[in-house]
């Protein structure tokens, strides 16, 4: 689906990824082309090593590309400074990692308002309970990661991506370590995600293909291209 | 196969890095304080034994010996064949005390030395060819050097004549003995360290060797001695090679040889032939003591021959009623068999037996009452008028005894003067009452007593100290059997005649009184557990990282034996290295603690040793192989002991935690030992320090505990209750759900809280050593301004001469008798006499053998003056005024009781009050048995045991008038300046006591001198313990880098969630301030209220200021540490942190 009129949306353009080696540069991504609206739930899948979790880095401005450009509505994070950079991650990008990545010496709710702490407003907290809500942990916000289900990690996760209420979510391989509950479970709240709030754009990253299947966009990454 | 352990230590090199590191750092500590105590010995042995020389022995006699080169002392030792297999020739020498006249200043102590070609030889010296000492010429030793004398330059030089006849009794010259001599000063020629620089003492000692050294026979002729024999007073012996001083069969060798070589002249004894044949046994020093007197009579019985002590002494008058009046008059006590007509035994009858010439002199009839006046000469330092009425008997015929002027012995003065009027005897005499009659029976029969008493009766009137008879009459006989029954019978170590061992002596000496290894482990205490705290922690950090692969050994079945004993293998490796390095570390770190003894902590060794050694002895740097290794062994047991502790208690959890890499801390604060509600357990402990420190104060307020000890304890309690306070506000920061409001440095506090184990060792080292640092200011003692110390017992002034003052300078007869001023007016001087010679103070670092000793006169001790810390005292007026227990009533042979100082008899002698203890202080070194019965606090007379005056001047070696003084302000009500009284008072005495070669100081500088050593040992403390928390601080930092290691994945997210750099500088900020100044509050908070009391004292000082800025320097570099740490952590790209689980 092509990107909204007046530059909204997700946008990559010839975006090309070099790793350097000792026998010479490896490309990784080879002129990557991606459009999404906004509201677009996008899976991309493909092997093992094929690049796709150093695509989403690239469009969480978390990596520099070697070539090409990302824009999310008409921004695009890599031109950038460092400061603007992050605010940007902080304001308009999601991040929901295989691992969890919860601070274990935080309570649920105090992780969900992580990402706020540099910048806070007066309404992150109630968001955080709404959040915490939404997810379904409101009565286990007082509880540390180590008291909770690998599930019930994943959705603090989300709950803690969401908290700014990003433009981009962006999820590398989310049900990576779940069961099949908690792993649709996890599915369903990040297509729901895309769904409220309207115009949230979120991209996944699975090899998992039934995952994939729930995402109404789904792009294949080999040869270091979507297709 | 391959070694686990080898892959291991390769693999994780640079985990190990830093644990071989911490452990360097703690065996170089360890090793650097022992090789400062090496250095300090070493040093002080080597000074010693190179001021020694070739000597090894020394003979130090009571009285000096013939030095006749056929028929002297050394001439006849040297021949006997036990001498000559094992010693070389000896050198004798003439040994004085006296001073150095320096214009301008005070008059400044030295040793003389009387020397010859003999002794330049002793000491392999080339310039015992040319004879030594030019003739009218003197040798400097260097402590004089800095006064700037060159050869060709003049000085003037008063030496303290020795005198036969010792100067506090009756018999003795009281003028002034000393001579003065001008001499041109002359070089070392071939100057070498040691005595062919002057550089020469016979006892260890420090500072400076002030010597000056002049031709024997030239202080011979200036001590006015007879050319024949020509005499010496000290007798060096040197063992061959081979045959070392420190050989007992050497020492026993020597001893036989003086044994059987000593004459009676080296007694100080001669024999005469009285006129009916006696032989007659006299004295140099004129009074037999009644040692000699029981050993003469032992002998002469041995021999079957009888003996007659005899008691000459001199009457100032005999007058009969108010007729005649005879004056100056000898009288002779004889045993009752040789007087005519003696009372009946057990008679009280006290007769006078009246020579023909005296009783036709007076007209005296039997039964006539007859009155004796004569002098006495008092302890106190004055004569006393004595008279006596008895009755006289029929005179008695001038035959046999009673006509044989060998009753009298050579009263000097007296006894060679061609006419009375002629006399000048040593005690005072008005020659105007002297008639021509006198002078006629002085022509005709010298010095022939003019009456008789019983002996008993005249001992009882005439007692001297130093013994009860002048001579012994032998009944006529052969003299070779009576001379070698009383050299048989008379043992020569009673008159000092004993080879001192100075050699071995010296070298226990340097052993030193204060064990400087020991100190400096004390002082770098909190080097040392920085040290390991840091060791602990990086083992710990670097294992953590390893959890895996513990779970997976112990999930293959590896037990934990294994496991343990592998990780400890490894450990010892790393430890090995780190121990290694340490060692050559420690080197370096004890160079820069000798270094800095020789300067900026000069006053911890009393400022005796010098860095380039001048003319003062060098601190050098000795190691010695054990304490490298004793110390490379306690580096090496505290790493194994740290990686034991962390690796048991790893191994011991189940693998499936270590295979998820849980740590225990993992469960959160509330999983702290003990679990539950750490408030609940916290709070009493917590209430109860409190408690505690309330009741220090209280009981410090209102006196029943001393201000100082109240309040360090309160603020001891308060840093205990600060720890647990700070332990309960870490769990609260790490508990959930308290509410309020989610900040930044909320987050980094929870960090800090969810490691409470390592937060809280981190935190309570920083506390402790602030605390410590701080509070140990209470124990630095400074004199308050405008005020008198208690030490000093109200005396302004003490002065110290080289030569005796006979008389009591504070007697008005003394005064004229000593051509002293006037007393000035608003001062008083209170004499004591002085014996012994080594300093028992912290200024001595030499082991003091034999200690100087004062002796307190009654009246001063019953004004209890100075304050006591401890003494043994049992009565009521015991404990009211514990210097009585030197006056206590005692058993024959008892211990002399004697008083210290509280610090020099806890760190020097070490010697418990009530105990009893043997110090060679006796004639010849004899030993005298001492116990001591009370420690004075903080008193200026820290160098010295204290006795009784009447206990020194019976038990010890003569010791020749007052040597120390005590000056106190008598003006009314006193109101001037201290500081202005303190100088009037030192002026006064030393132009009161300048000629006797005094060193006058007040006695604040006396106590401000040791204090000076103890406040030295305090800021090295200070600054070593202040390295101590610089390091923990240091290790502060490896924690938060190993932490941010931890949360690499966790700021990988926040990095991702839009933090920037700055927000994670500032997480790393408030995680290390939280630490850092909770720590450093905690204890410098409890730290000030245990100096509450000192500060109110007296105005900040210096160290003070240095403290702080220690503090300072620790909060500034701490958190600059910590912000490098942090910054490290963050150095890596956000991408690479996420990928990094």
């Amino acid at each position: 689906m092509p990107a909204g009129a007046g530059g909204s949306g997700l946008t990559v353009a010839g975006l090309v990824k070099d790793y350097p080696t000792p026998t010479g540069l490896l490309r990784v991504l080879d002129g990557v082309e991606l459009a999404l609206r906004p509201g677009a739930s996008a899976a991309i899948t493909g092997a093992s090593g094929c690049g796709k979790s150093t695509l989403l880095f690239l469009l969480g401005a978390m990596e520099a590309p070697s070539q090409g450009e990302v824009r999310l509505d008409g921004v695009d994070p890599h031109e950038l400074e460092p400061d603007d950079q992050a605010r940007f991650r902080r304001e308009r990008v999601g991040f929901v990692f295989q691992d969890h990545c919860l601070l274990p010496q935080c309570t649920a709710y105090e992780n969900v308002l992580a990402p706020t702490l540099p910048d806070p407003r007066a309404d992150d907290a109630r968001r955080a309970l709404y959040l915490l809500d939404r997810v379904g942990l409101a009565d286990r916000r007082g509880h540390l990661p180590g008291e909770l289900s690998g599930g019930e990690k994943q959705r603090v996760a989300i709950a803690r991506a969401l908290i700014r209420a990003p433009r981009l979510l962006l999820c590398d391989e989310p049900t990576g370590n779940l069961d099949g509950e908690s792993a649709d479970r996890v599915a369903g709240l990040l297509l729901d995600a895309a769904a409220s709030e309207g115009g949230r754009i979120v991209v996944l990253v699975t090899h998992d293909q039934d995952l994939a299947a729930r995402f109404p966009d789904r792009f294949t990454l080999a040869g270091g291209r979507l297709g | 196969m391959f070694s686990p352990v080898g892959r291991a230590l390769r693999h994780y090199r640079r985990e190990h890095l830093p644990v071989a590191l911490a452990t360097a750092v703690a065996a170089a500590v360890l090793v650097g304080a022992l090789v400062v105590g090496d250095s300090v010995r070493g040093s002080l042995r080597a000074a010693f034994t190179e001021r020694l020389g070739a000597v090894d022995f020394a003979i130090l006699p009571q009285h000096a010996f013939s030095d006749d080169p056929e028929t002297g002392f050394p001439a006849r030792l040297a021949a006997h064949p036990d001498f000559g297999a094992r010693f070389a020739e000896p050198a004798p020498i003439y040994r004085l005390s006296g001073a150095v006249l320096v214009p301008g200043d005070d008059p400044e102590p030295v040793s003389v030395f009387g020397v010859d070609d003999r002794f330049f030889r002793f000491h392999g010296i080339a310039d015992g060819e040319t004879g030594g000492v030019a003739s009218g010429a003197v040798r400097l030793g260097p402590g004089l050097s800095r006064y700037g004398w060159s050869a060709g330059d003049s000085l003037l030089l008063r030496i303290g004549a020795p005198a036969a006849i010792a100067t506090a009794s009756f018999f003795g010259e009281k003028d002034d003995a000393s001579v003065t001599l001008r001499r041109a000063v002359e070089a070392w020629p071939d100057p070498a360290p040691g005595p062919a620089s002057g550089s020469f003492s016979l006892f260890p000692g420090q500072g400076p060797v002030a010597a000056v050294f002049l031709p024997l026979r030239e202080l011979r002729r200036a001590l006015d001695e007879p050319v024949r024999p020509p005499r010496a007073n000290a007798l060096l012996v040197r063992a061959l090679p081979g045959a070392r001083g420190g050989d007992g069969e050497s020492e026993d060798a020597l001893t036989r040889a003086v044994r059987e070589t000593a004459a009676l002249d080296e007694r100080g004894l001669s024999l005469r032939q009285g006129r009916t044949g006696e032989a007659v046994l006299e004295s140099r020093s004129l009074v037999l003591s009644d040692r000699v007197v029981t050993g003469a009579l032992a002998a002469a019985a041995e021999l079957g021959r009888s003996a007659a002590p005899v008691l000459a002494y001199l009457a100032t008058a005999i007058r009969a009623g108010d007729r005649q009046e005879t004056p100056y008059s000898l009288v002779a006590g004889l045993p009752a068999d040789l007087l005519p007509e003696p009372p009946a035994a057990g008679s009280d009858e006290a007769v006078l037996y009246p020579g023909a010439w005296l009783a036709e002199d007076l007209n005296l009839s039997p039964g006539d009452p007859v009155d004796l006046e004569f002098l006495l000469w008092e302890d106190a330092g004055r004569f006393r008028s004595g008279n006596v009425r008895l009755a006289a008997a029929a005179p008695v015929a001038p035959a046999g005894v009673f006509a044989d002027p060998a009753l009298a012995p050579d009263f000097p003065g007296v006894s060679d003067a061609e006419r009375m009027g002629d006399w000048d005897p040593p005690f005072p005499v008005d020659l105007g009452r002297i008639r021509d009659r006198d002078e006629d029976y002085w022509e005709a029969f010298r010095a022939l007593p003019k009456a008789f008493l019983q002996l008993e009766a005249s001992q009882r009137l005439f007692p001297m100290r130093e013994g009860r008879a002048t001579s012994i009459r032998f009944a006529p006989g052969p003299e070779e059997p009576l001379v070698r029954a009383l050299v048989g019978g008379l043992p020569p170590e009673d008159f000092g005649l004993r080879p001192a061992p100075l050699r071995r002596e010296g070298l226990e000496a340097a052993r030193g009184a204060t064990d400087f290894g020991a100190y400096f482990l004390y002082f770098s205490w909190f080097l040392l557990v920085a040290a390991f705290v840091l060791l602990v922690l990086l083992y710990r950090l670097g294992i953590e990282r390893r959890l895996r692969e513990i779970g997976m050994l112990l999930a293959t079945g590896w037990t934990t034996r294994r496991v343990l004993r592998t990780l400890l293998l490894e450990a010892g490796w790393v430890a090995l290295v780190g121990v290694a390095a340490g060692a050559l570390a420690g080197l370096g770190y004890a160079w820069a603690m000798v270094w800095s003894l020789s300067g900026v902590w000069a006053g911890a060794v009393a400022g005796t040793f010098s860095a380039s050694g001048g003319d003062a002895a060098a601190l050098q740097l000795f190691a010695s192989p054990g304490s490298i290794v004793i110390g490379a062994a306690g580096g090496l047991l505290a790493a194994l002991f740290a990686a034991w502790q962390t690796g048991r208690r790893l191994v011991r959890r189940a693998p499936r935690g270590l295979l998820a890499e849980r740590l225990e801390d993992d469960e959160g604060p509330e999983a702290l030992p003990g679990g539950g509600p750490v408030s609940r357990r916290l709070a009493p402990f917590t209430s109860l320090c409190l408690l505690i420190g309330t009741a220090l104060l209280a009981a410090a307020a209102l006196g029943v505990l001393p201000e100082a000890a109240g309040f360090f304890g309160a603020g001891s309690a308060l840093l205990v209750a600060s720890i647990l306070f700070g332990w309960d506000r870490l769990r609260l920061a790490g508990a959930r759900g308290r509410g309020g409001a989610w900040r930044l440095r909320s987050l980094a506090f929870r960090a800090a809280a969810f490691r409470p184990g390592r937060s809280l060792a981190v935190m309570a080292l920083i506390a402790s050593a602030s605390f410590t640092l701080v509070a140990v200011e209470a124990f630095r003692k400074a004199p308050e301004p405008g005020r008198l110390p208690d030490g000093t017992g109200g005396f302004v002034a003490l002065a110290e001469t080289v030569l005796g003052l006979p008389w009591d300078p504070a007697s008005a007869d003394g005064r004229e008798a000593l051509n002293l001023p006037p007393e000035p007016s608003g001062f008083g001087i209170r004499p004591l006499r002085l014996a012994g010679e080594d300093d028992a103070s912290c200024l001595n670092l030499y082991v003091p053998s034999r200690p100087r000793v004062l002796g307190m006169p009654r009246d001063l001790a019953e004004e209890n003056r100075f304050p006591f810390s401890a003494h043994v005292g049992e009565t009521p007026e015991e404990a009211e005024n514990p210097w009585r227990l030197l006056y206590r009533e005692r058993a024959p042979g008892a211990p002399i009781p004697v008083i210290g100082d509280q610090n020099s008899m806890t760190y020097v002698l070490k010697w418990p009050v009530g105990e009893e203890r043997e110090f060679p202080l006796g004639e010849g070194g004899a030993g005298v048995r001492l116990r001591l019965v009370g420690a004075l606090w903080d008193s200026v007379f820290a160098g010295e045991l204290i006795m009784a005056e009447e206990d020194l001047l019976t038990h010890l070696p003569a010791t020749e008038g007052y040597r120390f003084f005590l000056m106190e302000d008598t003006a009314p009500g006193g109101g001037t300046l201290l500081a202005a009284t303190e100088n009037a008072a030192t002026d006064r005495l030393g132009e009161a006591l300048g000629d006797y070669g005094a060193t006058v100081a007040t006695t604040r500088a006396r106590l401000a001198s040791f204090h000076r050593v103890e406040n030295t040992y305090l800021s090295t403390f200070q600054a070593l313990g202040g390295f101590g928390l610089l390091l923990g601080v240091f290790g502060l930092g490896a924690v938060l880098v190993r932490g941010a290691a931890e949360r690499r994945r966790e700021w990988g997210l926040l990095a991702a969630a839009g933090y920037r750099g700055r927000d994670f500088l500032l997480l790393g900020f408030w995680e290390n301030a939280l630490l850092l100044v909770s720590g450093l509050a905690a204890g410098t908070l409890a730290a000030v209220l245990a100096i509450l009391p000192v500060l109110g004292q007296r105005e900040p000082g210096g160290s003070l200021a240095f403290v702080g800025g220690l503090l300072l320097a620790v909060l500034v570099s701490g958190l600059a540490a910590g912000a490098v740490a942090t910054r490290a952590a963050g150095a890596r790209p956000i991408l690479d942190s996420l990928r990094s689980g």
